[in-house]
């Protein structure tokens, strides 16, 4: 029976075999008909039958998007700085990805169909952009959880008593990934998703009110002008929240702790403490610090359980623009965005005062619900306890000596699990889902004419919302034609 | 005790029955082959509440069943007194023609119709006792006035509308009864639930009929229709009862309003509204609110619009006009309040009181998307009985059940519509699928298809399959649509080609005419004039083709054009759903043993046992996980008998 089956499926599958988190390696397996077809295409040296190759490049299919990559890749010390670099004008850029191929003939596959397994480097924002162009080919998709395991089980690779194994472990992936969802989701992302598909629901009930219910004297179409400005707006939120997360390092999946402060406080020695070696540049001369420095903190070392976060260094902030100079401003600049993306400050103060005017700096952060560390520095230096006006509750560290250093490590990883329920990153596939609903909310637009005094083809608008709402729905739960009509029900009186 | 023999037996004479029993006839013709059973044989097609077909996803229902070879387009177009078009400032695909018959004239015509066709035999009396033996069904007991008798056959469709112990309101006055002046079908209830269905009660209601000589009728505003009426079916000036279209008089309707007195009139009396006073405790419909329910909901509007349909034009009928908006089942003094309050209707007489009724159904999750019930092989259930309301929902389904239970006794396999292919598809498919929470109306927005589900193009979708099932051959009617649609297809095709070729000078380019119709503002009677040379070529020798069929197809090929783009993407779309429609799920499929699944998904899946892996993903309740998941254990299902699952 193994024969007919990979015809019966028709259609291939995508999925990554590792997880999203960081790691040295990821291997992305595909099965399916159009596998080698494909493969061959991106893949210089993609083997011509079974077997292996080591020293394969990944090539095309990436368009401009591969130069976005965000993370510029740094000579020095070949660890990728953390900057927000803008998209590469010329789409025509590629560079090669050293990949290993595994290539696999049906019937001799793990699903018992034409196969392949990929396996490059495990940088996330990566591995999200090759799933995302090899999905891009006709009858290729990403795989429902589990879908390998069913396949190998529906060509008769597994056998009856393995097949029981397969249904708990398609059962039990579920449930990690609704749990997984779930958890993404709570808190202030989830809010803002389901605020989204919320207002979306709305303007698509608008419109359908106008094509459902026009027999109705009390349903006022809504005018193209309004549904143009609240479209939009909408559109807008999405694409700035989109925005302010491409390019950064947030698609780790790592919680980023940003050490933040006036200049010269120490920050750059605290830094190198924590890491437990010596990375940034340390010394007397306010400023020192330019480029922010990302590094992994490896808490698990040090706390058991706990999760690895970024610990990010940058330029000491200073409310006196006045006397920078432009090098300085830009690092200034680029400073508050990367506080403004983190999900935990350690506000540094020597004093430990922690004013008020310091903590405004962070107005917006706190807004995010960003865990806030304080640590007041230098604890040896005698300064630090006069006038003992420590109201605020701070913890002492002395970076030279070791003093609290691990404490610190410790209130971190607190803070990092805090934070996972909260607002930490998302899975690609979600930024990937929000980027259909953006240009679905952009044809939506397109169909919308302002000098209209009503919609000439809400059909057309109505058919552009719907798919922007069922893209938001993949992440905050499906919203149904049925509940749109309820909302038509609840604003207007229908009915004759 | 008298004993027939019969291939299909129709339970009601209503829009779903007699839709049934004239689909069965055309796959079964023989003579007496179909009996339709029935209260009272001169109610076959009365239009129970307002006097129109159509409107709104409605009216491309009627298409589809027109282009399946049914007959309620055939019947609406000859005894439509207003045609009008609805949406048509917006695209194609939304158009919902709509027509206001004379409802008197429209179920004589429906009458003429069935007793035209040999095939069907009708048989007055009520159905006592459905005869089921080893859950399927073998006929049905009939009680009627000359005593009882019992009907025999492989196949049973059970149309019931509002009869199953009707129960009608007006203020605190009750009556039994499915429709004024009717009794109501009090024994079918109990059989079905002593065959262990689960039933359900919903609620409907229908406004005030006013004597239109105590109306100040001329100084009121008319509403009129199309000034040039669109016929439904597409035999409209070709069968021989459509010969001329329209065929009966054109007239306008008048508006006019509700007011603050009246409004006043109707707080105060809330009280004594059935559906407030705890009277009422079945569901209606959120859609068709009566104007108790509008009041209170929308408190802050001072008027709701009321228009005045003449519901015939036959001189002993002409004087009953329906009171459109004001559904209500407040007591009678309150309705007179509320009529005299209406402008132009301060003498208007009650001719009949407005009325809500109360009815039983069978919860829908108990039929599959063929009609037929899962409980029991042959039983077929449509219309209210399936908890729907209107008219062209009832007929959807009398269609797809008619076929279906002639296939039934013919021993073929079932057919299905896809959510793709047509609004019915849509219909059946929402009914297996979901909870209704109110008697289930369909709307554009309901299907995710409606750039490819339109009034336009219904013959293109549908006609075909009507072809194949051998809906066409058995009568003249079939015959002439089959050579009509032929005509059709041979003309659209050879226009497109042409019109593919066509370019057209603009600002000195030339530019393909087929896209300039994307633009928006390119008419279709600009595509008429740049296209003649082309119309004119590919029309030649096709002498079945009329005027208006020609234009017809000039409209459809038109809208292709216009939705090109868009109508590719949904193909797309489709083609991906496909693959989870053909993929079936075996009806003795048991969901308990399997913990696997999560207990939601299972619930869900053993309540709906959906039949195929698309149904099942439309379930509330059901992620593509849990597909997966249930593919692997219905696989192995079909490899045998297997030790019980972990448990």
């Amino acid at each position: 029976m193994t024969g007919q089956v990979s015809s019966n499926f028709g259609d291939t599958i995508v999925a990554l075999a590792t997880g999203w988190c960081r790691q040295d390696r990821a291997l992305i397996r595909i099965s399916g008909p159009a596998t080698h077809h494909v493969c061959g295409g991106m893949i210089l040296g993609y083997p011509t039958a079974g077997g292996a190759c080591a020293r394969a490049k990944l090539v095309s299919g990436f368009g401009s998007r591969v130069s976005g990559l965000g993370a510029r890749v740094s000579g020095r010390q070949g660890r990728p700085v953390f900057q927000p670099e803008p998209r590469n004008p010329n789409p025509e850029t590629r560079f090669p990805i050293p990949t290993t191929i595994l290539r696999f003939d049906a019937p001799r596959s793990f699903t018992g169909e034409d196969s392949a397994e990929i396996v490059l480097p495990g940088n996330p924002l990566l591995v999200e952009r090759v799933i995302a162009a090899l999905c891009a080919h006709r009858g290729v998709r990403e795989a429902r959880p589990g879908e390998f395991s069913a396949r190998a089980y529906l060509s008769g690779k597994l056998t009856l008593e393995q097949a029981e194994g397969v249904a708990a472990l398609i059962a039990s992936r579920t449930d990690d990934e609704l749990l997984a969802a779930r958890a993404l989701l709570d808190g202030v992302t989830g809010t803002k998703f389901r605020a989204w598909a919320d207002r979306c629901a709305t303007l698509l009930a608008l419109v359908e009110a106008g094509i459902d219910f026009t027999d109705q004297e009390d349903v006022v179409p809504i005018a193209p002008i309004e549904l143009l400005a609240r479209t939009r707006t909408l559109r807008g939120e999405i694409a700035t929240w989109l925005g302010s997360d491409v390019g950064s390092e947030r698609e780790t999946g790592l919680a980023r702790f940003v050490l933040v402060g006036p200049p010269n406080v120490g920050k750059s020695t605290l830094f190198n403490a924590m890491l437990g070696r010596s990375r940034a540049i340390v010394s007397d001369t306010p400023g020192t610090t330019r480029d922010a420095l990302v590094e992994t903190l490896e808490l698990r070392r040090y706390v058991a359980g706990a999760p690895d976060v970024h610990l990010i260094d940058l330029a000491g902030l200073t409310d006196d623009p006045a006397g920078l100079h432009a090098i300085d401003a830009l690092a200034q600049r680029q400073a508050r965005e990367v506080i403004a993306a983190a999900d935990g400050l350690i506000v540094c103060d020597p004093v430990g005062r922690f004013d008020a005017a310091m903590l405004s700096t962070h107005a917006s952060a706190v807004a995010h619900r960003q865990q806030i560390l304080r640590v007041r520095t230098k604890a040896d230096l005698p300064g630090a306890t006069v006038g003992g006006s420590t109201s605020v509750e701070a913890l002492a560290v002395c970076a030279l000596d070791g003093w609290n250093v691990a404490t610190l490590r410790r209130a971190i990883a607190d803070a990092a699990t805090r934070s996972r329920g909260g607002s930490t990153s998302i899975l690609p596939r979600h930024r990937r889902t929000l980027g259909v609903a953006l240009s679905a909310l952009d044809a939506a637009l397109a169909s919308t004419s302002a000098s209209a005094r009503t919609l000439h083809t809400p059909e057309l608008t109505a058919d552009a919302l719907r798919t922007a709402l069922d893209a938001l729905g993949e992440m905050v739960g499906q919203i149904s034609p049925d509940d749109v009509i309820g909302r038509v029900f609840a604003t207007f009186c229908v009915g004759k | 005790m008298s004993v027939a023999h019969l291939d299909v037996i129709i339970i009601g004479g209503g829009h779903a029955g007699v839709e049934a029993a004239w689909a069965a006839a055309n796959l079964i013709p023989r003579a007496h082959a179909v009996a339709l059973v029935t209260l009272d044989p001169a109610k076959i097609g009365v239009m129970s509440c307002n006097p129109a077909i159509g409107g709104l996803a409605k009216g491309q229902i009627v298409r589809e069943i027109d282009a399946l070879g049914g007959l309620m387009g055939l019947a609406t177009d000859a005894t439509g007194i207003q045609f009008k078009v609805l949406n048509t400032s917006k695209g194609p695909a939304v158009h919902g023609p709509r027509a206001q018959c004379d409802k008197h004239a429209y179920a004589q015509e429906v009458q003429r119709l069935i007793a035209s066709r040999p095939e069907i035999k009708i048989i007055a009396g009520s159905v006592e006792r459905l005869i089921v033996e080893r859950g399927a069904i073998r006929g049905v007991e009939i009680a009627d006035p000359a005593g009882a008798s019992v009907l025999l056959a492989p196949a049973v469709v059970l149309t019931t509308g509002t009869f199953m112990r009707g129960l009608m309101h007006t203020g605190e006055q009750k009556t039994s009864g499915g429709r004024f002046g009717e009794a109501p079908a009090v024994g079918i209830s109990g059989a079905l639930r002593e065959l262990g269905f689960e039933l359900g009660r919903l609620k409907t209601g229908t406004p005030p009929r006013l004597k239109k000589s105590t109306i100040d009728w001329d100084n009121l505003p008319p509403a009129p229709g199309d000034k040039i009426p669109t016929p439904f079916s597409d035999l409209a000036e070709i069968a021989p009862s459509l010969r001329r279209f329209p065929v009966l008089e054109q007239i306008d309707c008048r508006s006019t309003s509700t007011n603050q007195a009246a409004h006043d009139a109707i707080r105060a009396n809330l009280h004594r509204a059935p559906m407030y006073s705890g009277q009422i405790e079945s569901v209606g419909p959120r859609y068709c609110p009566s104007i108790e329910d509008k009041v209170v909901r929308f408190a802050d509007r001072s008027s709701h619009g009321v228009f005045l349909e003449p519901e015939s034009l036959i001189p002993e009928h002409s004087e009953w006009i329906y009171c459109n908006g004001v559904s209500t089942s407040l007591p009678a003094d309150v309705q007179d309040q509320i009529v005299h309050a209406m402008p132009g209707c301060e003498r208007a007489e009650i001719l009949r009181y407005g009325y809500a009724v109360e009815y039983d159904m069978v919860r829908p999750h108990q039929i599959h998307a063929t009609g037929e019930t899962k409980l029991i092989r042959g039983l077929f259930l449509a219309g209210q009985i399936n908890g729907t309301s209107g008219y062209e929902e009832a007929a959807a389904q009398g269609w797809i059940a008619g076929v279906n239970a002639a296939r039934r006794a013919r021993e073929q396999d079932p057919i299905t519509l896809g959510r793709d292919q047509a609004y019915i598809g849509v219909l059946m498919d929402d009914l297996v699928t979901k909870t209704p929470v109110e008697p289930y109306r369909m709307f554009t927005s309901r299907a995710e298809h409606r750039l490819l589900l339109r009034s336009d193009n219904a013959p293109e979708r549908l006609t075909p399959l009507a072809r194949e099932l051998g809906l066409l051959d058995s009568t003249e009617l079939g015959r002439l649509r089959a050579r009509v649609f032929g005509a059709r297809t041979t003309f659209i095709a050879r226009l497109g080609d042409e019109v593919d070729r066509i370019r057209i000078p603009i600002d000195g380019h030339p530019t393909p005419l087929r896209e300039l119709i994307r633009r928006p503002d390119y008419a279709f009677e600009q595509f008429q004039i740049d296209a003649a040379p082309a119309i004119a070529w590919a029309r030649a020798g096709l002498t079945e083709l009329t005027d208006r069929a020609a234009r017809s197809a000039m409209f459809t090929l038109h809208t292709e054009r216009f939705y090109e783009p868009f109508i590719a993407r949904q193909r797309i779309e489709i083609g991906r759903a496909i693959e989870m429609e053909r993929k079936t799920i075996p009806a003795d499929f048991d969901y308990h043993p399997h913990n696997a699944l999560r207990a939601e998904a299972r619930a869900a899946l053993a309540r709906f046992r959906p039949a195929t892996m698309g149904q099942a993903g439309r379930l509330e309740g059901v992620t593509p996980a849990d597909l997966t998941l249930l593919s692997v254990l219905i696989h192995r299902h079909r490899r045998g008998p297997q030790p019980a699952a972990a448990s």
